[in-house]
């Protein structure tokens, strides 16, 4: 009987252990009271981001994800604003689901995310603005009626033109060329691969686009590898490649193996985990992409104005590069944000 | 004294089990206090419990006879696709308002029922490992549903089942109601029906309850529909919930169905546990998820807190069976001299 009493004993012991692991962190909790308390008060509504409970909820836990807690944690240090980054256990849509449930139960002043499935995400967002939450996507221009802002890094084709310029200054203006996308139903890589074309073909009338429709490297380093091998045979005298998916490693292989990396150059898109290689040894000329700390700071920041009342419209200050004058239009902001890699800046940054 | 000790001894996993849950609560109470027990968290929660609650009495009673269920998910899933389909008017074949409902309820336990009665009768004709089958199974209702969206998600549905979801009775949501009226039934039956019983037996010992006239094939097949229409319930939860289906959905509901069930004290082995172990082990999971989201806890902490939650309990498992037997043997000894 003793036994069995202390054996239980024990075992509340440790379950306590156990779950008293984080609640030195417990202080974020109370945070959003005491935000809730000056509301439920009815004072007027102040500017001090002090005041302000904002919560970043992210897609899931990797180098991209974490480089934009980064820019969040940037931002709690230069406003003072109560913000935090919530990061679910797995990308799937019912983990950001449950965790905007709970956020809308503690109150919080604002939530942010970015949708891993945005269609799916639409109930528990209209949920939390009916509690009065303000809600600001990023990456989801397609459900911008549904919120109260979505903030994107840059107009796509404004950042589609930089892929054509990119390419034609590195092929010297003239020869033949041939571009990717992940997917044709990908909309984004679309609208880039567009802008880029003809922002080409209306600079540099020397330079031919060797096909119609752009080439699937279907998400995969071995589709682009692939179709590049396929595209060499195709057209010996090509001279370049753009790549509008983060898979122009890809086509670097190719080339490499064929010996072609002097005369052939390639522009992607490009995440410095995964082509900082291409770029140091040459065989990427350029690489393009946004920097996701910067566009969680903005959006973090977008989200504190709404809630403290103040507006986001064309011309409205973000605070951090690239956002200094957003265009709103039709319920997404954009910033002017794209980010230029060369092999001389590509180890600064680690996402 | 004795009287306590007799009913802690009666059932220790659950006495564990509930002693933990109430102690989690109380912390909670100290460390949160109105973050954790105000009515609109305790809403909040009780609005998240159901769609995974469903699924893990679907993985418990797989559980139960010995087996596992991998398809659950992708079950799920795809007969929210198909009620999507039916919802949105293109399946609808003219149907408008409430028929639709109807119909796509009913479509919902066709559909799961079909997809049980296949898991059941691959595992029980084939005597394939469970595992195996419903793995295969998981990948061929994946694949259905991917076939018939092509990955989008399905969206547009009906707002009178949009709103089922939100509906709450005496400031509970309706689909909790739901989900506690179903694990109220299925404890009966599993407890004091014959079908239950013979159930028990089954898994504890198909051997043993094949030489005792049990028809241990119809038993499977019949686990296995059970577990088919409680998944697609889920899927319909899932739906009235989000608005919209789509392939993959809650794929990381999977690994905490299992962890549900093992804290909850069933038998990964079968024959062993109770509905109300789940249960309470399903609140459990949510306070603590919620704790989680409040504290802002980052993804590896969690996992850690989960992982070392179930070692934890295998292990006091392990020991309290092993010091129980080691008394009762005692006692008989006792009893000999």
């Amino acid at each position: 009987m003793k036994k069995l009493v202390s054996v239980l004993l024990c075992l509340m012991l440790t379950a306590a252990m156990v779950t008293g692991c984080g609640s030195s962190d417990a202080g974020s909790g109370t945070g959003g009271k005491s935000t809730k308390e000056t509301k439920e008060t009815g004072e007027e509504k102040t500017a001090d981001p002090e005041e302000y409970q904002v919560v970043m909820v992210v897609k899931q836990s990797d180098s991209w994800f974490d480089d934009m807690a980064t820019g969040v944690e940037q931002l709690k240090k230069d406003t003072g604003l109560n913000v935090s980054v919530q990061v679910p256990e797995t990308g799937d849509a019912a983990s950001q689901i449950s965790i905007m449930e709970d956020l809308i139960a503690q109150g919080v002043d604002a939530i942010c995310v970015v949708p891993n499935d945005p269609e799916a995400l639409v109930p528990t967002i209209e949920k939390a603005r009916e509690s009065g939450i303000v809600v600001v996507t990023h990456e989801a221009p397609g459900i911008a009626g549904d919120v109260d802002l979505d903030v994107e890094a840059f107009v796509n084709e404004e950042f589609g033109k930089l892929f054509g310029e990119k390419l034609a200054t590195a092929m010297g203006g003239k020869g033949q060329y041939a571009g990717f996308v992940g997917g044709l139903t990908m909309e984004t890589h679309m609208a880039w691969y567009k802008a880029a074309v003809a922002y080409i073909e209306e600079n540099y009338p020397d330079m031919e686009c060797v096909s119609k429709e752009p080439y699937e490297d279907g998400n995969s380093i071995d589709g682009a590898h692939d179709k590049t091998l396929e595209i060499l045979k195709a057209y010996p005298d090509i001279k370049g490649f753009f790549d509008c998916s983060a898979q122009g490693g890809g086509i670097c292989e190719t080339l490499q193996e064929k010996n072609k990396t002097d005369d052939i150059k390639v522009v992607s898109l490009a995440l410095p985990s995964m082509s900082a290689t291409y770029l140091e040894d040459g065989s990427m000329a350029a690489g393009l992409a946004w920097r996701p700390a910067d566009a969680g700071y903005a959006t973090c920041y977008a989200a504190y104005l709404l809630a403290s009342g103040q507006k986001v419209e064309t011309g409205t200050d973000l605070k951090i590069t690239g956002y200094e004058e957003v265009e709103v239009k039709d319920g997404v902001a954009y910033g002017n944000a794209p980010l230029e890699f060369s092999a001389d800046n590509i180890n600064d940054y680690n996402f | 004294m004795n009287k306590v000790n007799k009913i802690i001894r009666r059932d220790l996993n659950l006495s564990i089990l509930t002693g933990v849950t109430m102690l989690v609560l109380l912390w909670s109470a100290v460390f949160f206090g109105d973050a954790m027990y105000s009515l609109k968290n305790i809403q909040s929660m009780t609005f998240q419990i159901p769609e995974f609650g469903f699924l893990a009495l679907a993985m418990m009673l797989s559980n139960m006879i010995g087996g596992i269920d991998l398809s659950i998910i992708a079950n799920a899933n795809t007969v929210a696709i198909t009620s999507a389909y039916i919802l949105n008017g293109q399946w609808a074949f003219g149907m408008t308002g409430s028929a639709r409902i109807v119909a796509a309820v009913a479509a919902a336990v066709i559909v799961s029922l079909l997809f049980g009665l296949l898991n059941g009768v691959l595992i029980s004709r084939t005597s394939a490992p469970p595992l195996i089958a419903t793995l295969g199974t998981m990948t061929l209702f994946q694949g259905i549903g991917m076939a018939v969206t092509g990955g989008a998600s399905v969206g547009d549905i009906d707002k009178g089942f949009a709103q089922m979801g939100k509906a709450t009775l005496m400031q509970i949501p309706l689909i909790f109601w739901l989900f506690l009226l179903t694990a109220v039934i299925l404890g009966t039956v599993l407890s004091k029906s014959k079908f239950g019983r013979k159930l028990y037996l089954y898994g504890d010992n198909p051997t043993a309850s094949r030489f005792s006239a049990i028809d241990n094939d119809k038993m499977c097949i019949c686990t296995f529909l059970l577990t088919g229409v409680l998944a697609g319930m889920a899927g319909l939860i899932v739906l009235s919930r989000v608005n919209s289906a789509k392939v993959g959905y809650g794929d990381s509901y999977l690994l905490q169905t299992l962890i549900v069930c093992v804290v909850g004290g069933i038998d990964p082995n079968g024959g062993k546990g109770r509905v109300w172990g789940v249960l309470i082990a399903v609140v459990l999971m949510q306070i603590l998820s919620s704790a989680f989201t409040i504290m802002s806890l980052s993804p590896y902490t969690k996992k850690l807190i989960w992982g070392i939650m179930l070692v934890l309990v295998l292990g006091l498992n392990y020991a309290l069976r092993k010091y129980t037997n080691r008394m009762e043997l005692r006692k008989s000894l006792k009893e000999g001299c």
